[in-house]
């Protein structure tokens, strides 16, 4: 039956591994769980009358949902939707552009570096060095009217701007420039794990080096197109300083400066804790398509 | 830099305090777990003081008390006290000096609060936030035998509004809001009695920037349609005052942050709603060979000026109070303050802290005059007070809205 035959095929639960597994895996479940808890019973808890601070209510049978229905109904049609929106869609065009920047200099790493590709490979990972925000600081200065970029901007056509002053240009070059490290390295690791023999055996029944690429390398680097890109989009999502060093207006204002504002500069912590709540639904949505689609992957592979 | 926007972060009362107006408010029977729900809060406004309770086991230190050897502990706003003044400190008594760092005053009553901030001093504590620490029990009366320098503060904030008879308080920095510019960048100065008009000029589009703090920004709102009562808790006042902060933004998109003191020098913006310390901060951001008088400043007219300081506490539970009362004593010594305020660019209380003499002193330039609050100014200007939760709910909703950009 092909039930059991599966069941066959799979390995027997190693108990020793299984045992080591263990303490990590009840790390990362608490360290997940509890936070997650935390921030539920934030934004269904109270607020301190003279502290004005979060007064998280523990018990889930006191749980207050105001706070959260205000802010389903301002992301459903209100205003907080329109930021909703565009952070995805700041994050789709900075993806698209991770893949349009990242793709080439996986590819070459992985078929054409030859000899460089050990230093190539890490001059990739040398931003990871310096950190997140003083790169973006570094931004700052080059874009601001008297910066080098800026000065070499200004002659080329539409150039000639505020780079600074609420750019939507700006925001999403500066997350494209941001994570494209981390949108690199796991697409080399796929594109380096195809078999060259499945490109000779194209190339040998005829298939010009272009067809190889789009039908051949393209379908077998999906997964890992697909895990680059979800790692990038994932801190994108909650990602707020890009923003506020490189545009800081209303225009550019995306999820994560509005949960920064209401949890830190406001005495409405539970409206910040409700957005991150929304954010987690539609992060698993996302998380639950990226399962799905590898799962089917693998049954295509395995069958 | 430090952050001031959330120093200007309000404390919301009850609702019942402000019912009550002025006075005493017990908030007790607000909620059974709540740490504070039995604490009481004292509202203050200029036209209703407020002397502020001392409860009996919390009763000034005695006078002639051994000083402790240190270290005195202070939190304080990232760089808002001069490096070359604790050191002078350190170098007069022989005890060092930690500064540990918030980031809004939400922060320090919390930390405070819950033991996380076990310091003696507490530097810049916002004036409606007091109550809290008050109501809390945090902060400790002052013994004024420590406090010879006293007398060198103005007249009038030796019995201010909010703590009469400064039992617990002595100011720290006083600061207007208004509009700094570039001269070299504006095709006009700001002057006249709405400078403001500047933020809302289509020829600034994409020059500009307002000051990322829903009580200030709104404020402006408010102020340019001729309303000054800042801190109303009509719906429909700021319903209109963010209608009018929204032409600002589709005239001149400006920036949302609280960096004019560097986004002015470096050109980024050229008009940018400011705190006027940081019209005096961005002194020191200018690039080289660029001179100061390429930066201005407005000051709204005095009746739409919105004015405010910030105050210096000593904790009750300090390990080091005679050592914190002498921190505070020497920031009252004139020749400190200078050495202070050179740095942070926020100005002290003190007499002689009048414009000509800082500008003989050299250290502030000519065309800066106007972004120092002078003694009289101080007394008349517009406070930004605590508003209760509702109403503090209805600015935060409308300031989150407007920073959506929808």
């Amino acid at each position: 039956m092909p039930q059991s035959a599966r069941g066959a095929d799979r390995p027997a639960l190693n108990w020793l591994w299984a045992g080591l597994a263990t303490p990590g895996m009840a790390w990362m479940a608490l360290f997940f769980v509890v936070p997650f808890y935390a921030v539920a019973a934030v934004a269904f808890g109270q607020v301190d009358p003279i502290l004005q601070t979060a007064s998280p209510e523990w018990n889930p049978t006191a749980w207050d949902f105001t706070s959260f229905n205000e802010v389903l109904d301002r992301v459903f049609g209100g205003d907080l939707g329109t930021v909703f929106l565009r952070t995805g869609f700041y994050i789709l065009l900075a993806v698209a552009g991770c893949i349009v920047v990242g793709y080439p200099v996986a590819y070459f790493l992985a078929r054409h570096a030859g000899r460089w590709r050990g230093p190539l490979l890490a001059l990739t990972i040398l931003p990871f060095w310096v950190s997140y925000l003083m790169r973006m600081l570094a931004w700052v200065n080059l874009l601001q009217p008297e910066g080098w970029v800026a000065g070499v901007l200004r002659h080329v056509p539409g150039g000639d701007r505020s780079w600074l002053n609420g750019q939507p240009v700006t925001v999403v070059a500066g997350l494209v420039y941001g994570y494209v490290p981390f949108f690199i390295l796991p697409l080399y690791a796929t594109l380096d794990r195809i078999d060259g023999r499945l490109l000779e055996a194209a190339r040998d029944l005829g298939a010009s080096s272009r067809h190889v690429f789009w039908r051949v390398t393209v379908p077998l680097s999906r997964q890992g197109l697909i895990a680059a890109s979800v790692i990038t989009a994932l801190p994108m999502v909650g990602d707020y300083y890009t923003n506020d060093l490189l545009s800081a207006s209303p225009r550019t204002e995306m999820v994560g400066n509005q949960i920064v504002y209401y949890l830190q500069e406001t005495t409405q912590p539970q409206v910040g804790a409700s957005l991150v709540l929304l954010l987690v639904a539609v992060l698993v949505v996302a998380m639950a398509w990226y399962l799905v689609s590898i799962s089917r992957a693998q049954k295509l592979v395995t069958r | 830099m430090r952050h001031p926007m959330s120093r200007r972060q309000f404390l919301a009362m009850s609702a019942a305090a402000s019912a009550a107006g002025f006075g005493a408010v017990a908030l007790g029977g607000c909620g059974d777990k709540k740490q504070s729900s039995s604490a009481t809060l004292q509202v203050a406004t200029p036209s209703k003081p407020v002397t502020l309770a001392i409860a009996k086991d919390n009763q000034p230190i005695a006078a002639g008390t051994a000083v402790e050897t240190g270290p005195l502990r202070i939190a304080n706003y990232a760089d808002f006290v001069a490096p070359e003044v604790l050191a002078k400190f350190e170098a007069e008594t022989g005890a060092t000096v930690e500064v540990s760092t918030f980031d809004d005053d939400i922060e320090a009553l919390s930390k405070i609060s819950s033991g996380a901030f076990d310091v003696d001093l507490l530097l810049s504590t916002a004036v409606d936030t007091l109550p809290k620490f008050v109501a809390l029990n945090l902060i400790q009366p002052l013994q004024k035998d420590y406090l010879t320098n006293f007398d060198n503060l103005w007249d009038s904030v030796k019995n201010p509004f909010y703590d009469l008879g400064a039992q617990y308080t002595v100011p720290y920095t006083v600061f207007s809001t208004g509009v700094g510019f570039r001269t070299d960048l504006v095709a006009a100065p700001l002057e006249g009695d709405n400078g403001w008009d500047a933020l809302w000029d289509g020829q600034y589009n994409g020059m500009t920037g307002l000051l990322d703090s829903y009580r200030e920004a709104i404020g402006l709102g408010l102020l340019r349609l001729g309303n000054t009562n800042v801190n109303t808790e009509s719906k429909d006042d700021v319903a209109a005052a963010i209608d009018e902060l929204k032409q600002s933004l589709a005239a001149t998109n400006p920036r949302i942050d609280v960096l004019g003191y560097q986004s002015l020098p470096d050109g980024t913006t050229a008009v940018n709603q400011v705190w006027s310390g940081d019209i005096l901060t961005a002194l020191g951001y200018l690039p080289e060979g660029v001179g100061p008088e390429v930066l201005g400043y407005w000051a709204p007219p005095i009746d739409r000026r919105v004015i405010n300081n910030d105050t210096m506490t000593i904790m009750r539970k300090a390990a080091h109070p005679v050592l914190a009362h002498q921190f505070v004593n020497f920031m009252l010594d004139p020749e400190n303050a200078a050495l202070n305020q050179a740095y942070i660019g926020y100005q002290s209380t003190l007499k002689g802290f009048e414009a000509e003499t800082l500008i003989a002193a050299g250290t502030i330039p000519t065309n800066l005059a106007n972004a120092l609050v002078t003694e009289d100014e101080f007394a008349k200007g517009l406070r930004i007070l605590a508003l209760t939760p509702a109403a503090d709910k209805i600015w935060t909703d409308a300031w989150s809205s407007f920073t959506t950009g929808a």
